[in-house]
């Protein structure tokens, strides 16, 4: 019996339906692991009663968990994540502005981290043993040793600061104006997308190298086809485990968008995040980490439905 | 093997880690540069020419010097000594931050791999659910709850890290419970307790022992960014981090050295606990590994 | 150094001295070391041994398949006229499929696990051929039901995990014929099958022989597999060509010591005895013994004579000969300290 693939989706789905239920569970509970009063730490000492009680009315503080819970994902669902009592700002407006800019840096450093790994791997694992493997594998090492933030850094100091190629602050959003937009989007593409192509390098290495030794590529050498041919058959293979781990480097994709955010001056939810973690603002926190956790989740699942369609052999039951 | 009755299996176990130890390149290295780092660390007085809060306006924003080796911050304080009392947090946060994460992770992955079933099954989904969370996500929204301080931190950090272990060491636990010498134990009469801490934990100390030199990176990675952000270890404390944050907004101006020197000291340190714990992955079990 | 039947005619495959070795960390491994045979169009070559005796990578050499740390370091396998070894990539590729096709041990191993049987059928007729894919798939679907796979239209969609080892087998020598070569080379294409597969897959060897009057080239360490279907045998032991002939004279009449002993080990249903083995260890590639490699385990071997020097090939009659000084005048018997086979005959 061979499952299709939307019988695998459905499935997939309704397991990730827990798993956001859970966050969303844990994400409304942290606030009530605030040691004090969050609404007093958010209004500062001389607030006024009043302010105080609509503040823990609205976060639902003085409710048992499962009322402020039900009164949240009701929002929630509708769309409304509630409203910051530092500046009263609609949560859900700030981070749809926001949300534009994440997205494009995380995007920048996915492409980034394919366009490094694919080649740097392939080559890695074709001449393995020579100074191209070891550069590959140095690379390796020091991708996953050189904190991203720093990373940037450095580069706008070469790049930005004395050569000048890229602007140093700032951002364009790519949909406005796609030239600039992407000068804009080169610098924190390159820095996010470094640490995550050193993973991924290292693992298409180790896994085209078992490839390569499989004696199918033998059999379809015999059939008189290119090498070229041989290698792609390789590839395809070998990518399959690389789809996984590509998934889960997705998750370092997110986080570490927020620090490039920071290095860039990005107007991105990263940014919004740690400005708010700062002022103690736990409704905006609250949305801003939901969103990217269920954001994380549903990536998760694509992976995995990806993963399901590239390998045949985990379509029988 | 010689029968060696003289010596204890014990001392013995240690005497051929450290011959293997002593060979692999990898671990050798890094223990080096580690052990340099901890050597700045715990001489911090003694080797930072200056106190790291010592300001000297006159001498702001200079750069590299014979008297200021990384230059000075724009308070003119000595950008060196506070790097060398940096290393200070670094390491503390690099050695706490695994023993917190071991301290829950350890013993949930024994439980999981040890009694399977549902237990493992509930263990794991709330490992899994700690470990959707992107880790500087996770960092983020714990100091917003903990607060900031050192202790927090490392705590939120430990927090971070603990589904690593539980992972490591439930597949060691896993594969060590199916083993005859532990269903024998069983079948002594010896209690699960017993059992778990002296036959099946001891298996798992290799990969743990590794994981911990990797977590240990991590940390020091992840605290460096939280204190980038501006939600680490409070100031002055001079964690590199926070010095990067304020040094990033001298770039366009030209300061280099405020911000390359820091970085500097977290590639290296980092670097070390990485290359350790490739060296000892190789040499506690060299199957698993990247270095095919 | 033709050592065949003389009624040939200018042979389809001619293979001189062939030695190819390993340069691994280890060391050297001379896996093959200066074969020499013919083949004719039609002919049917079996080629047994034990596993290191150099029979897959001989015939791998041939094909082109030795990659590093393995080089060609001498010889010359001329097939058609032209030079195979240190032939261009493109000469290779012309000539695989088209005019050899080969199929491997592990039928599984065989498929690229991501694309249907079907897909990778078609690539194989596509690859000489100029079809369009609706063509190809149809050639794709004869040559399914040509070796005796049922439901050949539906098979074709399927993967091939989804096919049971008998049935991959014979989808990969579908492959192999997807290009009508003119020799298909089968590389221990029935160890690991059940005895009634592999009695089906040799009936299938033997018809499609037949049919396409194609030469064949057996390989396999299973005696019994190759006399099925094959009319001349090379025994070969380390890498060198230990014996040649029809299937009658090495069946009958086996001149050379391991041939004996080979045919000896083979137990048959009326065996009561303890089985015979061939005393010894297998030889060490890395460093093989000097002289005849077969000396240390060889109950007949002559000190002094021979772990010195390689022995010469001697003929007896029509195509049968055998690497051996036995069968020269220097031979003075065995020495007092040689291995005997372990079992009472």
């Amino acid at each position: 019996m061979v499952t299709r693939l939307h019988e695998y989706a459905a499935k997939r789905l309704l397991w990730a339906i827990p798993v956001l239920l859970l966050v969303s569970i844990i994400v409304s509970w942290m606030v009530r692991l605030v040691p004090g009063d969050p609404a007093i730490i958010m209004l500062g000492s001389d607030a006024t009663q009043e302010q105080i009680m609509a503040v823990r009315d609205q976060m639902g503080l003085d409710e048992p968990f499962v009322i402020q819970y039900v009164q949240y994902m009701t929002g929630v669902v509708q769309g409304d994540l509630g409203v910051s009592p530092l500046d009263n700002r609609v949560v859900t407006t700030a981070i749809i502005s926001r949300l534009p800019a994440t997205i494009f840096v995380t995007i920048s450093g996915f492409i980034v981290s394919l366009l490094i790994a694919i080649p740097a791997g392939t080559i890695s694992a074709l001449r393995r043993g020579t100074i191209w493997d070891d550069l590959g594998l140095t690379f390796g090492l020091l991708g996953v040793s050189i904190p991203n933030f720093w990373l940037g850094i450095v580069l706008l100091l070469v790049f930005g600061v004395s050569l000048g190629w890229f602007p140093v602050t700032g951002y364009v959003s790519p949909l406005e104006d796609p030239v600039a937009g992407i000068k804009y989007m080169i610098l924190p593409g390159i820095t996010l997308g470094t640490a995550m192509a050193a993973i991924v390098t290292r693992m298409l290495r180790s896994e085209l190298l078992e490839e390569i030794r499989q004696d199918y590529l033998n059999a379809i050498r015999m059939k008189g086809v290119s090498e070229l041919t041989v290698l792609g058959h390789a590839m395809k293979n070998a990518f399959i485990p690389v789809i996984t781990v590509i998934g889960l480097q997705f998750g370092y994709l997110l986080g570490g968008s927020v620090i490039i955010e920071e290095v860039f001056t990005i107007p991105g939810m990263g940014r919004l995040l740690v400005n708010r973690i700062r002022d103690r603002d736990y409704v905006m926190i609250q949305g801003i980490v939901l969103v990217y956790t269920t954001f994380f989740v549903l990536v998760n699942l694509v992976v995995d439905l990806t993963y399901f369609y590239l390998n045949p052999r985990l379509r029988d039951e | 093997m010689a029968t060696d009755t003289t010596t204890r299996p014990a001392v013995r176990r240690a005497r051929r880690f450290l011959a293997r130890f002593r060979k692999n390149r990898l671990a050798v290295i890094g223990a080096t540069v580690l052990g340099l780092f901890l050597v700045v660390a715990i001489f911090a007085p003694q080797i930072a020419p200056y106190d790291y809060a010592a300001t000297n306006v006159p001498e702001r924003l200079e750069g590299p010097s014979a008297t200021h080796p990384f230059g000075t911050d724009q308070y003119g304080r000595d950008i060196f000594s506070r790097v060398v009392y940096g290393a200070r947090i670094a390491f503390q946060v690099a050695v706490a931050t695994p023993l917190v994460a071991m301290l829950v992770g350890v013993p949930v992955g024994l439980l999981s791999g040890y009694f399977g079933g549902r237990v493992d099954d509930v263990l794991m989904r709330l490992m899994d659910s700690i470990f959707a969370f992107p880790s500087i996500l996770l960092g983020l929204t714990l100091v917003a709850i903990f607060g900031q301080s050192l202790t927090n931190i490392i705590i939120a950090l430990g927090i971070v890290f603990i589904p690593q272990f539980a992972r490591i060491t439930r597949g060691s636990a896993l594969s060590v419970s199916k083993e005859a010498h532990v269903k024998a134990a069983r079948s002594m009469g010896a209690s699960h307790a017993r059992i778990l801490a002296f036959h099946v934990l001891p298996f798992c100390m290799s990969a743990i022992l590794v994981q911990a030199s990797i977590v240990a990176a991590l940390a020091i990675i992840l605290e460096a960014s939280l204190s980038f952000l501006g939600v680490g270890v409070p100031p002055p404390r001079p964690s590199w981090g926070a010095i990067l944050r304020v040094g990033k907004g001298f770039v366009s101006s030209g300061q280099w050295w405020y911000s390359v020197f820091p970085g500097l000291a977290i590639v290296f340190s980092v670097l070390g606990f990485n290359l350790l714990g490739d060296g000892l992955r190789d040499i506690l079990d060299p199957r698993t590994g990247p270095n095919q | 150094m033709t050592r065949d039947d003389p009624s040939a005619a200018s042979p389809l495959l001619s293979v001189r001295d062939l030695t190819t070795r390993f340069y691994t960390d280890a060391g050297v491994v001379s896996a093959v070391d200066g074969i020499s045979y013919d083949l004719a169009a039609g002919d049917t070559l079996g080629i047994v041994g034990e596993s290191g005796s150099g029979k897959s990578v001989s015939v791998r050499s041939i094909v082109g398949l030795i990659e590093e740390p393995g080089r060609i370091d001498a010889g010359t396998v001329h097939w058609k006229g032209t030079d195979l070894v240190g032939a261009s990539d493109r000469d290779l590729r012309a000539i695989r499929g088209a005019e050899i096709g080969m199929v491997f041990q592990n039928a599984q191993a065989a498929f690229d696990p991501t694309y249907t049987v079907g897909e990778q059928l078609i690539e194989a007729v596509r690859a000489h051929r100029d079809l369009s894919k609706a063509a190809a798939r149809e050639e794709a679907q004869a040559l399914l039901e040509e070796v005796g796979i049922p439901n050949a239209a539906q098979n074709l969609d399927n993967y091939p995990h989804e096919y049971s080892g008998g049935m991959a087998q014979r989808a990969m020598i579908a492959m192999a014929l997807a290009g009508e070569p003119e020799l298909l080379i089968a590389d221990e294409p029935t160890t690991g099958l059940d005895v009634s597969i592999q009695a089906q897959i040799i009936e299938l060897f033997r018809r499609l022989v037949e049919e396409r009057e194609m030469a064949l080239i057996l390989i396999s360490h299973d005696l019994g597999v190759v006399s099925q279907v094959c009319e001349r045998f090379l025994v070969m032991y380390a890498g060198r060509i230990a014996e040649r002939g029809s299937r009658e004279q090495l069946l009958t009449d086996p001149k050379h010591p391991y041939t004996q002993l080979f045919l000896e080990s083979i137990p048959d249903v009326d065996t009561v005895d303890d089985l015979a083995s061939i005393p010894g260890t297998p030889p060490n590639l890395l460093e093989p013994p000097s002289g005849c490699r077969f000396h240390p385990r060889c109950p007949k071997a002559d000190r002094g004579l021979c772990d010195v020097d390689p022995p010469p090939e001697i003929d007896f009659e029509a195509g049968h000969a055998a690497s051996c000084y036995v069968y020269t005048d220097d031979y003075d018997g065995p020495a007092e300290d040689v291995p005997t086979p372990e079992a009472d005959r």
